[in-house]
């Protein structure tokens, strides 16, 4: 019981960094029906950002604080500088312009940083014992982030003006738009917001692991699993998912491990069959 | 003049919707567009409002080309509309669908009074706090011209308003449209009924496969003969 007890916990701070970048993914599709296959490259960017920001500042939070702003602006201006002529285009394009981005970001990156995986001095936070086990005090900074980060999303959308056109332009883009809505605007910070999330998984991921090329590929494929789990563009679904996908996997591995791997996807099909339009449906 | 299109057309493929329109409108006047199914009323809704790009002609509104200005700036401008099919944020409530077209007026200073002032107008005051999929269909299409109205339009567009409602709701939405004329709004409509336009309209616009066969105040549309031939079947 004390076993399962953590590997609750343990999965809670994976799903909620799980969700910390697939609210960033879910949030740009649901404004602008975006798919966007660059957001891992973001994410990646993200912990290359705080990786040398670490080493200028000495400051582990100045540095993820400033690196998820910087991966936000490198968000907004791809958003203003390509992205934006897709909108009227085929969904293809939008894939294939993301992809192209991926691999602009990969390149950029080998160039700069290299490709010897970079790890930052450790904080020195230390562990708690829980059920007999250590468990880095860390991960509970990274379950508090999540979790503020669904209260700072809960009062944006619910209680600014600004998260109430973002709730119209979700529910329905041309409506908002008859109704005085400059939809391009909310483009925009969509991306800056979105790409700003995937920049602070990626940065909140430094004390663990490595910031390595081709981190990003990992995140993308449970992003989208948790976004589609969830339903497109729903950020209650994104977060109901992360918990799911996190928690299954983590328990996965402690009883079955070979299957650590396969359970996001077999419980991605299980929804899919039952609720093809993801547990809260689409946004 | 107020509001004017020039040699307006819109194709699809080979289809033609609306064919070489021009026609003016005068400020503080009722329109009405009547004419069969597929005469084209939508489509020049939509192209006026912004909704679709025209293949060919000129949108002005009060001496501004207008022509390829987003529905968003033309809302911004003063031009608001209402869809064939009741078109509101159905996730949102009554209150909040308000609100939306009134966070993007400028000089909105006190948008709680104005949202207060605009449902009780529509004698939507009681259900505010509701979601907007819940109410009934005639307190939708309210809520829809309402939603319009706080636009502050000059200009407004109706599409089909009374599609749908009952009897007792339609007296109450062509009283409101009524009143929207006194308080200087200009009101282009599509209707079907007859009677409900003969009672709003001071204009009649007839379109035919795409083009205006006959405009003209409501008591000479109802005598052309033509008309009479086309839409009123020969009535």
């Amino acid at each position: 019981m004390e076993a399962i007890f953590f590997q609750i916990l343990v999965g809670l701070s994976t799903a909620m960094l799980y969700w910390v970048v697939s609210v960033g993914l879910t949030f740009i599709f649901g404004v602008t029906r975006v798919l966007n296959f660059a957001h891992g490259s973001f994410y990646m960017l993200g912990a290359f950002f705080a990786l040398a920001l670490f080493k200028w500042t000495n400051s582990f939070v100045l540095s993820i604080a400033l690196g998820s702003l910087a991966v936000g602006v490198v968000g907004l201006l791809c958003e203003r500088g390509v992205i934006r002529f897709t909108y009227s285009l085929p969904v293809a394009f939008q894939l294939v312009l993301t992809f192209g981005l991926v691999l602009i970001f990969e390149d950029l990156v080998r160039f700069i940083w290299g490709s010897v995986p970079q790890m930052i001095r450790p904080l020195g936070l230390g562990v708690v014992t829980i059920a007999g086990r250590r468990f880095p005090i860390y991960s509970f900074v990274i379950m508090g982030t999540g979790l503020f980060l669904w209260i700072i999303l809960y009062f944006l959308l619910l209680e600014t003006k600004l998260g109430l056109m973002i709730r119209a332009t979700i529910s329905d883009i041309e409506l908002a738009m008859a109704n005085g809505i400059n939809p391009h605007l909310l483009y925009a910070f969509s991306f800056f917001f979105g790409s700003f999330l995937a920049g602070l998984g990626g940065a909140l991921t430094l004390p663990m692991c490595s910031a390595s090329l081709g981190m990003g590929e990992r995140i993308i494929i449970y992003s989208f699993i948790i976004t589609v789990m969830g339903g497109l563009g729903n950020i209650k679904g994104a977060f109901m998912s992360s918990l799911i996908i996190g928690i299954s996997e983590s328990l996965c591995a402690f009883f079955m491990p070979s299957l650590t791997i396969a359970i996001s996807y077999v419980i991605l099909a299980l929804v899919l069959v039952v609720k093809p339009e993801g547990i809260y449906g689409e946004a | 003049m107020f509001f004017r299109v020039e040699n307006l057309t819109k194709k699809f493929g080979e289809f033609t919707a609306v064919n070489n329109v021009s026609v003016s409108f005068e400020k503080n006047v009722i329109t009405a567009i009547i004419g069969p199914n597929g005469a084209g009323k939508t489509t020049f809704v939509n192209l006026c409002s912004g909704l679709l790009k025209p293949t060919n002609g000129y949108i002005f509104f009060n001496g501004e080309d207008i022509t390829n200005y987003k529905i968003h700036k033309r809302a911004s401008l003063g031009i608001a509309r209402t869809f064939q099919i009741v078109n509101i944020f159905q996730g949102l409530s009554v209150w909040e669908n308000v609100k939306i077209p009134l966070l993007s007026r400028k000089n909105t200073r006190d948008i709680d009074n104005t949202i207060t002032k605009l449902l009780t107008f529509f004698k939507l005051e009681n259900i505010r706090y509701t979601t907007s999929s819940e109410i009934s269909h005639g307190d939708q299409r309210l809520l829809e011209m309402c939603m319009a109205l706080a636009l502050n339009p000059q200009l407004l567009f109706l599409d089909e308003p009374l599609a749908g409602i009952n009897p007792q709701d339609r007296g109450v939405i062509i009283e409101r449209i009524v009143e929207m004329k006194r308080s200087g709004i200009t009101v282009i409509f599509i209707e079907h009924d007859i009677e409900s336009v003969l009672k709003m309209a001071d204009e009649i616009i007839v379109m035919h496969k795409g083009e205006i066969v006959a405009k003209g105040p409501s008591s000479s549309i109802k005598e052309n003969d033509f008309v009479k031939e086309i839409y009123l079947g020969g009535c």
